[in-house]
């Protein structure tokens, strides 16, 4: 079975997906009876376009060219198209968004999105913003027309955490809280292990291509509470981002995080949601460090899904770009049915 | 033999755009005669010291690598890839002089020497009209162990490489990957340490079932001794794995020890050393026994060839020793290991390694 697929935002995630499904995509056709066929990537400036499917060799090599330049990647570069005159010329059967979060509009992935619903494709995503702000309208709008809308890159990207908490069909889940945000996470774990301040384990974040250079929507909370409503939505929940709790990151001193050590504890930016009450939090909390979470360290993301049977507890990898390009092609895989 | 073959491109061979074109027209001479390739790049001359230097703050070496790079870029790539190198040296610029130094970010910096290069390989290649596959190391190199001097993850690295051949043999196209270079589990770049491409191309040759690699240099092979040291060194036509082996922990250049270390190295593999129009020394199971060259390691200095560990060799090389004055403080010699090393007082290091070169020399 071919499936033909339309790659929206070619940056850091865009890319690791292309390069994946070259080298994966005989992988997963073997075992799934699935062809993933990508038949454009397109970033902010234009597009390379193959009707019939790029084959790996020439995915490796578009997944080489400069940001924002695969519009001028020979021979099939196209500048400015729009999204329309896209889909009528390779009409996608999956539409993959992973255009940047932009947690005040959903821009541009809240368009791209209803867009594709709206021609038809099944939709995967990698960006949460269009699901924080627009959830029901989205998942309405896929309904209607018998679409797909799979996501399990949006929350704790490289480990299995949506499919868990879609599977505890029969539980009547409690609380749900953890450590979702990998940058946060990293930046902390810098300041307790090599005892520096936030300013300093920042800019080695950013050196090493964890944090953005503008890291407010990780530091202030915005991307792990896009990431709880992605969650509480899933359990049928009303929560909004707008009405969750968030405390900066960027409180959070060296001298606090001594004090913290001296007690033998240690601080997490945590994220969670009350599913009783409907509360919602992101704050930097003191951890004893006997408890789970405070042995979650680095990129490292942990989830507890507190239930009226049991507590479950996942920790693995956040959103890198491979373990993030890994979900989006279980997703394809997962919308096509695949042979298992 | 498969017909396949790993070719590593050592730095030493690269310092230009016509360099690289001059490979790809030899690789594509090769693709051309029936052997499919599998292309390892090293940084070009002198860009991995520079990049370490930068690492550590030394701005001034911006200047140095935006000169080298930037001229390259223009011939294979015109302007457009010139400015991407450029943005690349910038960004690396910045980073240098503002992120708090540790080993991660030296990693991170220095493994752009392999990745430009990879990048310009690849332009002269499709030039050529080679049909390339442009690897990633970062996406097939799984590494382990610490920053500088990671060392590779087999299990997860042999999984990667089997679909980039599965990949390379359906589109019929060469791999082009860099050395020296992978990723660790947590997403981060770390290098192999000195020699690190070599081990990368018999790191990919043992995990991809291919039996021959051809490790690209400037000089003709593997010599018999340091030619800077030692007067009348000669080439070294062949070598045994052991052989290989033992001399890579005695600096012999053109040998790395982690290339060489015995689990990557399979009984049916060939290594071949030199240049492209060379014989160079052919690194082999079955090579022919008798004292080879001598490598040093500080005052320790190792006379190597299969066969050599015996009393009758010990006894010359001591007679030898003695007459030209030199006491010797230490000799050891097993049956496992095909050498007899010996130490020396370190003023007396050279004149002891001319004096054992000659026993080489002289059967």
């Amino acid at each position: 079975m071919d499936v033909r697929v339309l790659v929206v935002g070619f940056g850091h995630v865009g890319r690791a997906f292309a390069r994946l499904t070259a080298l994966k995509g005989s992988l997963v056709e073997r075992r799934f009876g699935v062809r993933v066929k990508i038949v454009g990537v397109v970033d902010s400036r234009g597009a390379a376009l193959k009707p019939e499917g790029f084959s790996g060799a020439e995915l490796l090599k578009v997944s080489e060219v400069p940001r924002s330049s695969v519009c001028f990647s020979e021979p099939y570069g196209v500048c400015g198209l729009s999204l329309k005159s896209l889909y009528d010329s390779v009409q996608p059967d999956v539409h993959v968004e992973v255009t940047p979060s932009n947690y005040v509009s959903g821009e541009p992935g809240l368009s791209n999105v209803m867009f594709a619903l709206s021609r038809g494709a099944n939709v995967v995503l990698a960006n949460k913003a269009p699901l924080a702000l627009k959830f029901d309208d989205i998942m309405g709008s896929a309904r209607a027309r018998g679409l797909k809308v799979k996501f399990r890159a949006t929350v704790m990207g490289g480990s299995p955490l949506i499919d868990t908490v879609l599977s505890l069909r029969s539980h009547e889940v409690k609380k749900v809280y953890g450590i979702f945000n990998a940058t946060t996470n990293y930046i902390l774990t810098l300041m307790h292990e090599s005892l520096i301040g936030l300013d300093e384990a920042l800019k080695t974040a950013q050196a090493m291509g964890v944090a953005e250079a503008d890291p407010s929507l990780d530091i202030d909370g915005w991307d792990a509470a896009a990431k709880l409503v992605i969650l509480a939505r899933l359990l049928g929940l009303k929560l909004n981002i707008s009405g969750i709790a968030r405390e900066s990151l960027s409180k959070v001193t060296l001298r606090d995080v001594v004090e913290a050590l001296k007690r033998n504890s240690v601080i997490k930016h945590v994220a969670g949601f009350d599913a009783l009450s409907g509360e919602a939090w992101v704050k930097p909390e003191t951890l004893s460090s006997d408890s789970v979470l405070s042995k979650v360290n680095g990129l490292l993301n942990a989830a507890v899904i507190e239930t009226d049977v049991c507590d479950y507890i996942l920790i693995g990898k956040g959103g890198g770009p491979v373990e993030t390009a890994h979900s989006l092609l279980d997703d394809i895989v997962s919308i096509t049915g695949g042979l298992i | 033999m498969s017909s396949w073959i790993v070719v590593k491109i050592g730095g030493s061979t690269l310092s230009s755009a016509g360099s690289y074109f001059s490979h790809a027209v030899k690789i594509r001479a090769l693709i051309e005669s029936g052997v499919r390739t599998f292309i390892v790049l090293s940084a070009m001359r002198g860009v991995t010291d520079s990049l370490l230097k930068l690492a550590w703050g030394r701005l001034g070496e911006l200047e140095f690598l935006r000169e080298l790079h930037y001229s390259v870029a223009l011939e294979l790539g015109g302007a457009n890839l010139a400015s991407v190198v450029d943005g690349i040296l910038g960004g690396l610029g910045k980073l240098a002089s503002t992120a708090p130094r540790g080993p991660a970010l030296v990693d991170y910096i220095v493994s752009h020497g392999e990745r430009l290069s990879r990048i310009f390989m690849v332009k002269a290649l499709e030039a050529e009209g080679v049909k390339v596959l442009n690897v990633n190391a970062l996406d097939i190199i799984a590494v382990r162990g610490d920053y500088g001097d990671a060392y590779i993850d087999y299990r997860v690295t042999f999984m990667n490489l089997a679909k980039v051949r599965e990949l390379a043999e359906l589109e019929k196209a060469s791999p082009v990957i860099e050395g020296f270079i992978g990723r660790m589990s947590d997403g981060s770049i770390a290098t192999l340490g000195r020699g690190g491409s070599d081990y990368t191309a018999t790191a990919v040759a043992s995990l991809s079932s291919i039996d021959r690699v051809f490790m690209v240099t400037d000089v003709p092979g593997v010599f018999s001794c340091d030619p800077r040291i030692v007067s009348g060194v000669r080439l070294v036509e062949e070598l045994s794995l052991r052989e290989a082996r033992e001399a890579s922990l005695y600096n012999v250049k053109g040998l790395n020890p982690k290339a060489f270390t015995p689990e990557l190295l399979k009984e049916d593999m060939e290594i071949r050393i030199g240049t492209w129009s060379s014989k160079g020394t052919l690194v082999r199971a079955g090579a022919s026994n008798g004292a080879k060259l001598v490598g040093y390691k500080g005052p320790t200095i190792a006379l190597i060839g299969e066969g050599v560990q015996s009393v009758k060799v010990a006894v010359r090389l001591l007679e030898a020793l003695d007459a030209g004055g030199v006491p010797v403080y230490s000799l050891e010699f097993t049956v496992e290991k095909p050498s007899i090393s010996f130490k020396v007082p370190e003023n007396l290091a050279f004149k002891a390694l001319n004096i054992a070169h000659k026993v080489v020399v002289d059967g």
